[in-house]
């Protein structure tokens, strides 16, 4: 996102940087993005225990992780948002190993992953733009530098209305596309999307239209749902969950970016 | 709602309420308050006692004869005779006539009476020295007024009321830094929920501890300047009203002259209460994000 500054927003307008990306990966593949080895973690309070996972999302990929409710797609998903070491295991960031990770490396790993949760949460105090402009801010840009960014990527998710609006008084639609302009202000390596409850199914759609340009542009994604038809309809490879353990992985397609039409 | 975001300021990351709820800002004022007039109370108190401590008359280590005339010995010859019989008892550093008290009455043979001013060494005093026995063996009539009798109280006096005013400081310095603390535990646990969403933002957790710190350091010095200038005001009213220009009460013609200096005690507290409110802060706000997930 950072280093788009067309007048309006284009998550395509990377593409050209990515492919570049891809095809020095074609001659010494990138070490994957996320790395699960063996990991386990015990149940944090929501009945979610995750056991013995292990997988890897290749730069640039689209998964769908599919599973019923209470498989722990919830769990996994702030596994490795949170950027921390599981109680067993080994996880893999950008190809370091987490448990090597200083506070300040944390945090900039954490910079670098958006999320888009599924009962976003807001800072009800402020603006929807201040809001959206919360990873620019405390990355420490100066407004100046992100506030026409913010503006075009709110446009984008179709809030450029609103933007001095309170979350308060945006619908559950809205909120989740804030929270998608929020999870991708600051131009992210990977984006993780929990499915939410209580969202429309147009809003759905446009969000997955939404994402799938944004995996155009070269975002690697991991997308929690308990549809299991997902994965077919957006002809992407699915991980499936069950009672915390990965019961199967589809291979990824080589060039492993968004194929289908929501 | 539309925004003009050319010419506007990001909000505060923290709500703007958060650290500044009036029970706070009052329990901080009142607290500075009674400090800054417990502080200026001390410095007076002090003041007070060193100047009246100091004066020739009220030294504690010194002692007043008055030797009165008997015979055919002047007021004038008995002091002298006084003077050096007790200038070489141990324990006596100096004893000499006072100049400054001529002797009373008739100074003629037989008659009147006189001062003679005794300082004694460190530890020494009247009675542990003996002037009374001295002077009586010199067959001198003499009474002496030990100062150390008159002063000890005034000085137990001055260091009980310094004490308090210690007392008083130290239990202002808990009580607020509890206040504080309990503040701004609240609200860092309140804050459960921005303390999530700046996390994912990438967010370190030095700079959400710096939000409170800061917030409730900010308040705390707020507080602290008005509990000072409220006791400054106070001490202003109670001056004018003891002594100013056709004092309104003359029944407080005799109280104290509180020195414009003593204001002093008052100077500190903000930026005492600021210090304690930025520890605090800081320390709930860390115990809260070292239990969060």
């Amino acid at each position: 996102m950072s280093r788009n500054t067309s007048a309006q927003y284009d998550p395509n307008a990377d593409q050209a940087q990515d492919g570049e990306t891809q095809e020095i990966g074609l001659r010494a593949p990138l070490p994957p993005l996320v790395r699960f080895e063996a990991v386990s973690a015990p149940d944090s309070g929501d009945g979610a225990t995750l056991r013995s996972l292990s997988f890897a999302l290749p730069a640039g990929s689209l998964y769908v992780l599919a599973g019923k409710p209470g498989a722990g797609k919830t769990r996994l998903l702030g596994l490795i948002q949170s950027a921390a070491p599981p109680a067993r295991g080994r996880i893999e960031l950008f190809g370091r190993d987490v448990a090597g990770f200083r506070p300040r490396d944390r945090a900039l790993a954490r910079g670098r992953i958006g999320l888009l949760a599924g009962e976003p949460r807001f800072l009800d105090h402020l603006s929807v733009f201040d809001n959206a402009a919360l990873g620019p801010r405390i990355s420490g840009r100066k407004p100046e530098d992100y506030r026409d960014e913010v503006a075009q990527l709110l446009a984008w998710v179709g809030l450029g209305k609103r933007m001095g609006d309170l979350p308060g008084d945006l619908t559950a639609g809205e909120r989740r596309r804030l929270a998608l302009g929020r999870a991708v202000a600051n131009g992210p390596d990977i984006l993780l999307v929990d499915e939410a409850a209580d969202v429309d199914a147009a809003t759905e759609e446009r969000i997955l239209r939404l994402l799938g340009e944004l995996n155009r542009a070269g975002t690697t994604m991991l997308i929690a749902t308990q549809d299991e038809t997902l994965a077919p309809r957006l002809e992407q490879p699915a991980m499936r969950l069950q009672a915390g353990r990965l019961t199967s992985i589809d291979d990824a397609s080589p060039d492993a970016s968004w194929g289908g039409t929501p | 709602m539309s925004l003009d975001i050319a010419h506007r300021r990001p909000g505060p990351l923290l709500p703007r309420a958060e650290g500044r709820g009036f029970g706070l800002f009052f329990a901080i004022t009142l607290l500075a308050f009674l400090a800054s007039l417990a502080a200026g109370g001390g410095l007076f108190g002090a003041y007070v006692a060193r100047d009246w401590l100091q004066t020739p008359a009220t030294r504690s280590a010194t002692a007043s004869v008055t030797v009165h005339a008997s015979g055919l010995e002047s007021a004038d010859a008995a002091a002298a005779r006084a003077a050096e019989t007790l200038a070489g008892l141990a324990g006596v550093a100096a004893a000499e006539p006072f100049d400054g008290a001529p002797a009373t009455a008739d100074t003629a043979n037989g008659t009147g009476s006189r001062s003679v001013t005794v300082r004694f060494k460190s530890g020494a005093s009247a009675k542990t020295v003996g002037l009374a026995g001295a002077l009586g063996a010199r067959g001198l009539a003499a009474m002496v007024d030990d100062h150390g009798l008159l002063t000890s109280p005034v000085r137990r006096t001055v260091i009980l009321a310094l004490l308090g005013a210690a007392g008083v400081l130290v239990l202002v310095l808990v009580v607020s830094a509890i206040v504080v603390a309990l503040v701004a535990r609240g609200a860092a646990a309140r804050g459960h929920a921005l303390v999530g969403v700046l996390r994912s933002a990438g967010a370190v957790d030095g700079l959400i501890v710096r939000l409170f710190r800061n917030r409730f350091a900010a308040t705390s010095a707020q507080a602290g300047l008005m509990g000072a200038l409220l006791a400054i005001a106070a001490c202003a009213v109670w001056r004018s009203m003891a002594h100013g220009a056709g004092g309104l009460n003359t029944d407080l013609s005799g109280a104290p002259v509180i020195l414009w200096a003593n204001l002093a005690g008052a100077a500190p507290w903000p930026i005492v209460m600021a210090l304690i409110g930025a520890a605090m802060a800081r320390g709930a706000a860390r115990r809260v994000l070292q239990r969060a997930p």
